[in-house]
Order: C-alpha cells, then structure tokens, then sequence
C-alpha cells in the first residue's frame, strides 16, 4: 500500500501555531508555578497574540495558500478576518485581566480557552472544506460556551452556559446535517468541488441541494444570533461575565460570518438567487425584532444583546445582496465586521468596567455616570453613537456601504429599511447618552485601579474615531478579499 | 426484496422505534438502554454499507464507552421517577408540531422528488477501499494524510473541553 502525504505548507499555519503554542506554554507555566502574581498570564497571552498578529500581517500581501490537501486555504479572505479575530482577542485580554483579578477566578484557565476559541475562529475562516469548517465552528463554540460559564458561582452565568450549550448543540447538528446533504449530493466535501457541481443549480439534485443550503443557513443563523434563531443570545449575553460577552458578541459573531461568507459565495455561489432571498427575509425579521425589543429593555446589557441581534440583521442585508458579479455586497460584510469589534467591545468595556467598580448594568446604575466618571461617560456615549451609525464615528461608514450594496444590487427598498430601523434603535442608545449626562447620579461606585482595562477601551475609542477618517485602507482590502478588481 | 433491503427496513425500524422510546421512556434508565439499542441497529447499518471498522467503532465507543458513561449519570443524578418535562408556554407545543411537520414534509418532498442518487459519487467507493486493503487500513491512511489538519484541530478541541470541564467541576480554582 502507498500512502501518499499531503502538501503541507506551514507557512499558513504560522498564526494557529503560534496562538496553539501559546495555550500549551499556558498550561505547563500553571503546572510549574501555580498562582503567579501580578498579569503575567495576560502578558504571556498577549505576546502569542502579538505574535499571530504580526504573522498574520506578513501574510496580507503574499500570495493565497491552499494546503493540507486543499482543506485549508489562507488567502485575503481569511487574513482579514484573522485580522478581526486577533484584534477582538488581543482587546479581550485587556479588557478581562482586571476582571478576573478583582473576581479572583482562574486566569491561566480563562486565557487557555480564550486562545484555542481564537484558533477555532480562524480555522472557520480559512477552513475550504466544509468538514473542516465544522470542526473550526466547534473549535469556536466549545470555548465560549466554557467562557459563558465562567463565573461559576453565579446562577445567571451558569444558566447563561446551559442555554447556550443546549441551543448551540442544536444548532451544530442541524449544521453538519446539511453539511452531509451537500457532501451525500456533491461527493465531495471540499468547497471548490461543491461549487462546480452546483454551478448549473445542481441539475436533478436540485431540491436535495436546497435542503443542504436551508440546513446550513439555520445552522450558521444560531451562530450569527438571527433571528428566528435567536433565543439563546440575550441570556447568554446577559448571563456571561461582560468581559466574555464582549468577547463572544464580536469575535465570535465574525468567525461565524465568515464562515457563512465562505460557505455562500465559494461553496454555493451558483445558488446566489436562492440563497439571497431567504437571507432578506432573516435579515429584515432580525433588525426589526433585535432594534424594537431593545428599547423596552431596562438593563443596558440585556439592551446591548439586543442591539448585536440588530446589527446581524444589518450584516445580513450586506450578504443577502451578493451575486457572482456584485460582490460588493460580502464587501460590506467584511467592512462592519472590523468596525463593529471597536465599537460593540468597546461599550461592553465600558460596562464591565463600571461593574469592576461595583456598579451594575441598569439604566439606574448609569444615571448621572458623566460627574463621576466623565472620561467613561464619554467613552460608552462614543461607542454608542458608533453602533447607532453617527457620523464622526467608524460607525456610520458601516451603515453607508451596507446601504451601497443594497443600491448597487437593486435591493434599495431594504437599504432604506436598514437606514430607518437604525433611526428607531438610535431611541435607545440616546436614551443610555441622556441618562448618563443629564441625570442626577443615584449610586456610589468606587474605584479599583485596572490599568490594563483603560488600554483596552482607549485602544477601543481610538479605533472608533480614527476609522471613521482613516476607513479607505480597510475598505480596499474587505474588497479585495471577496475578489473585487481581482 | 433483496435481503439487503429487507435488513435494512429492520434496523431501520428498530432503530427508529428505540429512537422514539428515549423521548417517550419515563424512567431515564430505560431512556438510555433505548439509546443503546438505536446504537446497535446504526452499527448494523454500517455493516449493509461495507463499512466494518465503523460499524465495530460504533459498537464499542458509543454503545458501550459512552452510553455506560450516560448510565452512570443517570443513575448518580436520579432521584425516583420524574413526570415529562411539559412545555411551559401555551404556544409551545403548537408551533414544535408544525415545526416538526414542516421539516418532515420538507424531507419527504426532497426524497420523493429529487434523485438523490444521481449526485456525483464520492471517491471512497467500496472498489477503491478494497484497492486500499481494506477498511481500516484506508480509513488510517486517508486520516493521516488527507485529514491531516482536521484531526489535529480535534485534538486541540478535546484539549480545551478537558481543560474547561476541569476548572468548571473543580472547586478551588
């Protein structure tokens, strides 16, 4: 018998490896020195992150690689959202060390998980075959199940885990339930030969095909939080340490739509007048269902959950527009899914720092934040006016190209939805603004030092601000990642 | 009928029978030898489909690694006979049935009006096995090199749910 090895090119995998290292050395330095003092755990992470980091950026320019016999491919499309989820992970790091100082849990642990979460992310992203894809989408998931849970001691984390765990399970199995239609019709698993055989509609196979897609469509929609398949996010959101949930709502959110980007338009773009009318439809139920439930909510994480069930709906309505000779609409995809890492881990830093100082996350506990912490004040009324779409942030470039592609796709009657449903959501966030700048303060909060959480959120404000100038670079690259001018 | 078929119809049938008597068994206990007996029967499928070394897989992890595990919590956890869990919302129970009809139908149509057969065939057909030198040998060598990269990603999995179920069931840390 020969066996004949596959290509391997690790050059591709310089990143996972790094980031896989790192959560090895974590594990040995908590055997040999349990309990170090100070944040050298969150250093340890850090440099593997920065690490991956810059060997994700070396690999931006070069050429695309497709190895370990075409299961994996690392091209600009995965580099860009490597790039998202490295950046989302690098300011969870900061944003978590003072919490789990303050709480006293497990941090060794913690950063354990959060990296080969991270590593599952950036396997959903470069994985091109789909039984790869399914192990990065679990790789992602196991993680932050764990995460959600974290905070052990506290009901609303565990039922928070046990919700998500359930549904996520769920989700996975409807999941690979059409990953094996699609590979039981195509023969094959990889993503390029999906692709050829649906390039006539898939013939006599048609309606099996569809199943396949319908299948995954659901599957990814619990991972993205649309809605109908929505109901594990707000108490998973709620229930999760803040820190976690800031985590989760952004990276996690990415990876699962990049996985969906990948599988839609590289796997079934044949299938484009199919596929994208179903997304409209997700996509106009979430925003309205996300952006109007959120103004009844009293908690700002609970509203803050909400909000991001909103925001799929938007990304969704960027997705829903594409088709093999308008691509711009994946574009738009990629483009929110940056900005919104600044944004959306931004306002959940914000809360999570309030609660470091003893605060809670209701309307009531941020009345009046701006004459005892105005520099926090300003920074959640940034990061919301951000999310809202305002123009001086990073914000609103996302609404704009969205809005762009639904023009460019002849869907205009949904951008103008988009730009309407984004009024009524900013009813909520300008509610949390006036609270906090009008109100008389109510509660005492004290004040621990977490030096590395105020370079979580200046980073975080930094990138809210300065993209809203500095946009066109990432612009350029999300186009050329989906194969624009390529 | 071929025999084959007429073997499959009944695995198929006992399988789904057992299948259905895990929801509807009121003692878990019972629930899981159910369970085992729906494992047993998708082994005996494996063996319609030539697919020994699976089939012997199935037997041995999941009838009877992993369903003796499920018996221990079951039996650790249970405390007398529990009523069914009722769905608590009046809505519930509608909407799961025309859920549940939906999909069911979906499949039907799917079955019925697409040849499903007609796809492309994979690479892996029993010709292709048998140049291999059998099953095993042709599921180890497509593990190692085609399925590289997936199945380290599997051991990175495993790693991180050891960890997590460690520190979630540890009390000190």
């Amino acid at each position: 018998m020969q066996v004949k090895f596959p290509d391997v090119n690790l050059l591709a995998l310089w990143p996972v490896i790094a980031l896989v290292v790192t959560a090895l050395v974590l594990l040995v330095v908590v055997v040999v020195r349990p309990r170090l003092e100070g944040a050298f755990y969150a250093l340890l992470t850090l440099a593997g992150l920065a690490v991956a980091l810059v060997l994700t950026l070396i690999q931006a320019g070069s050429t695309p690689i497709s190895t370990f016999a075409g299961t994996w491919r690392t091209d600009d499309f995965a580099v860009f959202f490597t790039l998202v989820i490295l950046a989302a992970s690098i300011l969870a790091v900061f944003l978590s060390e003072d919490w789990l100082r303050l709480h006293n849990v497990g941090q060794p642990e913690f950063y354990t998980v959060l990296l080969c979460g991270t590593v599952g992310m950036i396997t959903s992203v470069s994985a091109t075959d789909v039984m790869t894809l399914f192990l990065g989408i679990e790789l992602m998931s196991v993680p932050t199940y764990l995460l959600t849970g974290f905070a052990k001691h506290e009901r609303t984390s565990n039922e928070g885990a046990m919700k998500y765990f359930l549904l996520g399970a769920f989700s996975s199995a409807i999941l690979l339930y059409g990953l094996v239609w699609a590979f039981g019709v195509t023969g094959s698993t990889n993503m390029d030969a999906i692709a050829r055989f649906v390039a006539n509609g898939g013939g006599e196979s048609r309606p099996a095909i569809l199943l396949a897609l319908l299948l995954i469509i659901t599957g990814l929609g619990f991972k993205v939080a649309a809605v109908p398949f929505h109901m594990w996010t707000p108490d998973a959101y709620q229930g999760a340490p803040t820190v976690v949930t800031a985590f989760m709502s952004v990276a996690g959110k990415a990876a699962a739509f990049g996985a969906l980007v990948r599988l839609l338009t590289q796997a079934f773009p044949g299938l484009s007048g199919d596929w994208g009318p179903v997304l409209v439809v997700l996509s106009v139920i979430t925003m309205l269902l996300g952006n109007i439930v959120a103004i009844v909510q009293n908690d700002v994480k609970r509203m803050l959950a909400y909000s991001a069930i909103g925001h799929t709906g938007f990304m969704l309505v960027g997705l829903s527009t594409w088709s093999p000779s308008n691509r711009f609409g994946a574009a738009s995809v990629l483009f929110y899914a940056f900005m919104y890492v600044f944004m959306n881990m931004g306002a959940f830093g914000i809360l999570a720092w309030l609660e470091n100082h003893g605060g809670g996350t209701t309307l009531d506990h941020l009345d009046g934040l701006w004459s005892k912490a105005p520099a926090a004040a300003t920074s959640l009324a940034v990061f919301l006016l951000g999310l809202m779409g305002f123009p001086l942030t990073a914000g609103l470039w996302t609404k704009v190209f969205v809005f762009q592609a639904t023009a460019q796709a002849g869907y205009t009657w949904l951008g103008v939805l988009m730009l309407l449903i984004s009024a009524v959501a900013a009813v909520f966030y300008l509610r949390v603004v006036v609270r906090m700048f009008m109100f008389e303060p109510k509660l005492a909060i004290a004040s621990p030092s977490q030096p590395l959480m105020v370079i979580g959120l200046a980073v975080a404000l930094i990138g809210t601000v300065g993209l809203f100038v500095l946009f066109t670079p990432v612009l350029e690259f999300a186009e050329r990642a989906v194969g624009i001018g390529a | 009928m071929l025999p084959l078929t007429l073997f499959f119809l009944l695995f198929a049938a006992v399988a789904l029978f057992g299948a259905v008597m895990v929801l509807v068994s009121r003692n878990p206990v019972h629930s899981v030898l159910f369970m085992l007996l729906t494992f047993a029967n998708v082994a005996g499928m494996f063996l319609l489909l030539n697919a020994e070394f699976i089939a012997a897989v199935q037997l041995l992890v999941y009838s009877g690694a992993i369903l003796v595990l499920f018996l221990f919590v079951v039996m650790l956890l249970q405390r007398g006979e529990r009523p069914l869990p009722a769905l608590t919302q009046p809505l519930q129970a509608p909407v799961a049935i025309f859920v549940g009809l939906a999909l069911l139908s979906e499949l039907a149509l799917v079955v019925l009006t697409s040849n499903v057969g007609g796809g492309t065939r994979g690479a892996d057909t029993p010709e292709a096995i048998a140049r291999a030198g059998g099953n095993i040998q042709a599921l180890g060598s497509q593990l190692y090199t085609t399925w590289l990269l997936p199945f380290e990603i599997a051991s990175v999995l495993l790693l991180v749910a050891a960890v997590g179920a460690i520190y979630l069931a540890k009390e000190d840390i």
